[in-house]
């Protein structure tokens, strides 16, 4: 039997305070099918201006678990690349700071002191996935691996894999058929230079070539 | 007041891990960022699996919960690249209507892909079929039109920064449905509400959404 929808809005908004979690696909449920519009724009309301529920230790641990959560925070990752996610990871187990870090570079390749902002946010850049991990040149990801505890191998190879194509924009590539490699490259060649970083007013110095060009610069 | 819930204390929450994330970006310490985006992913998750929830029942845009799952978590990668790219705000309300707005966008962009995966079993996107009055439409004319309509709109309706309950409680004309908010906002149960009032549980319920239907109108007549 259906219920009225101050009742059940009612309802929603103390079940939301009280941490359980109502599940508004329920809630709908209650009410007329007349009723459901204007119900779901009321529980809209609400959600616009609700406070933060206190939720158990068991329902945060529900809510990691629920699987678009999990696999949003996978594809976030996979957006980023691989080095975006290694670096910070093996920078937090080793204890060094981004200063402690663009310190090391500035010293390693006797870079001007002044030089170690501009290393701290180029490595910044990398752990956000702003800086692409590919351009970053292995005599650098040498001593940044000696600096938070792993070899410029293992990073060069994190560094190999590029961040994922985000899927909401792979929904407008739609593959009718077999397409010629050719094409493919060129999509790739274009992609890269559409992401690629302006081009600097001033001259590239040390600093940019370490992290902008390339495994071998 | 007995039943009220001091979330302050107990629930440090989305504010708290907004905040977190928000320094932890700007000082470019991506580990902490990280930590605080999943901590405050945690806490926001039921909300914006609100929002698509009510954004995809709107019209029956999405059917199935594998659907809505989508839709959700492209809300949150949505949300994390607003957030680490352009989003320089700090306040929930920006943050919350920041969230709306991308799970309205979320559902539309799922909605879509569904039309397009219909196509392969119900013919072409490009078939057209002749209406009473002699047009010819294209099979998902409507769908498409009123996606295109909706994304228009939405982007006219890009929010400004608002607090939002700090903002239009005080702006409430009664001042019984300022007290029916503060008492929501605040977790107090409905009966220690209408005990105040000196009202049944029934006129409660409709104070209750009275009250809310009068803030979501200021706030669309802010928007206008």
């Amino acid at each position: 039997m259906s219920e009225p929808v101050d009742k059940v809005l009612s309802d929603f908004a103390d079940a939301w305070n009280a941490g359980a979690r109502p599940a508004v696909s329920e809630y709908l449920e209650r009410v007329a099918a007349g009723d459901r519009a204007e119900l779901a724009e009321q529980i809209e309301t609400w959600l616009m201006v609700a406070p933060a529920p206190a939720y158990s230790d068991e329902a945060l641990a529900d809510i990691a678990r629920a699987p678009a959560l999990a696999g949003a925070l996978a594809a976030i990752e996979d957006e980023r690349g691989a080095l975006a996610v290694e670096l910070p990871r093996l920078r937090k187990l080793a204890g060094v700071s981004l200063a402690d870090v663009s310190a090391r570079i500035v010293e390693a390749f006797s870079l001007p002191r002044q030089d170690a902002k501009r290393a701290a946010e180029y490595l910044a850049g990398v752990e956000t996935g702003a800086v692409a991990g590919e351009g970053l040149s292995r005599r650098l990801l040498d001593v940044i691996g000696e600096a938070v505890g792993a070899t410029g191998a293992q990073l060069a190879a994190a560094a190999s894999i590029r961040p994922q194509r985000p899927a909401t924009d792979a929904l407008f590539f739609r593959k009718d058929g077999e397409v010629d490699g050719w094409v493919v490259d060129d999509l790739d060649v274009l992609a890269q230079a559409a992401f690629a970083a302006a081009p600097a007013t001033r001259e590239a110095d040390e600093l940019d070539r370490l992290f902008h060009g390339g495994i071998d610069a | 007041m007995a039943g009220t819930v001091d979330r302050a204390q107990v629930n440090p929450s989305e504010n708290h891990y907004l905040r977190r994330y928000v320094a932890c970006r700007d000082a470019g310490d991506a580990v902490g960022a990280a930590e605080a985006w999943s901590l405050l992913m945690q806490h926001s998750y039921d909300r914006v699996a609100g929002f698509v929830r009510v954004a995809g029942a709107r019209g029956n845009r999405l059917r199935t919960e594998t659907e809505f799952d989508e839709a959700t978590q492209q809300a949150i990668v949505r949300l994390w690249r607003r957030m680490s790219e352009t989003f320089e705000g700090t306040s929930m309300g920006e943050y919350v209507m920041a969230t709306k707005q991308l799970c309205e966008y979320a559902v539309l962009d799922v909605q879509r892909a569904a039309a397009i995966r219909a196509k392969h079993v119900a013919g072409s996107i490009d078939d057209t079929f002749e209406t009473d009055e002699g047009e010819q439409l294209s099979r998902f004319n409507d769908t498409l039109r009123a996606e295109a309509e909706r994304r228009g709109e939405l982007a006219e309706n890009a929010l400004e920064a608002q607090a939002l309950i700090a903002t239009y409680l005080p702006r409430l004309a009664k001042e019984r449905s300022r007290t029916v908010l503060e008492d929501m906002r605040d977790g107090v149960p409905l009966a220690d509400t209408a005990a105040k009032l000196g009202v049944t549980h029934d006129n409660a319920y409709q104070l209750r959404s009275r009250a809310l239907k009068e803030m979501r109108k200021l706030i669309e007549e802010d928007q206008a």
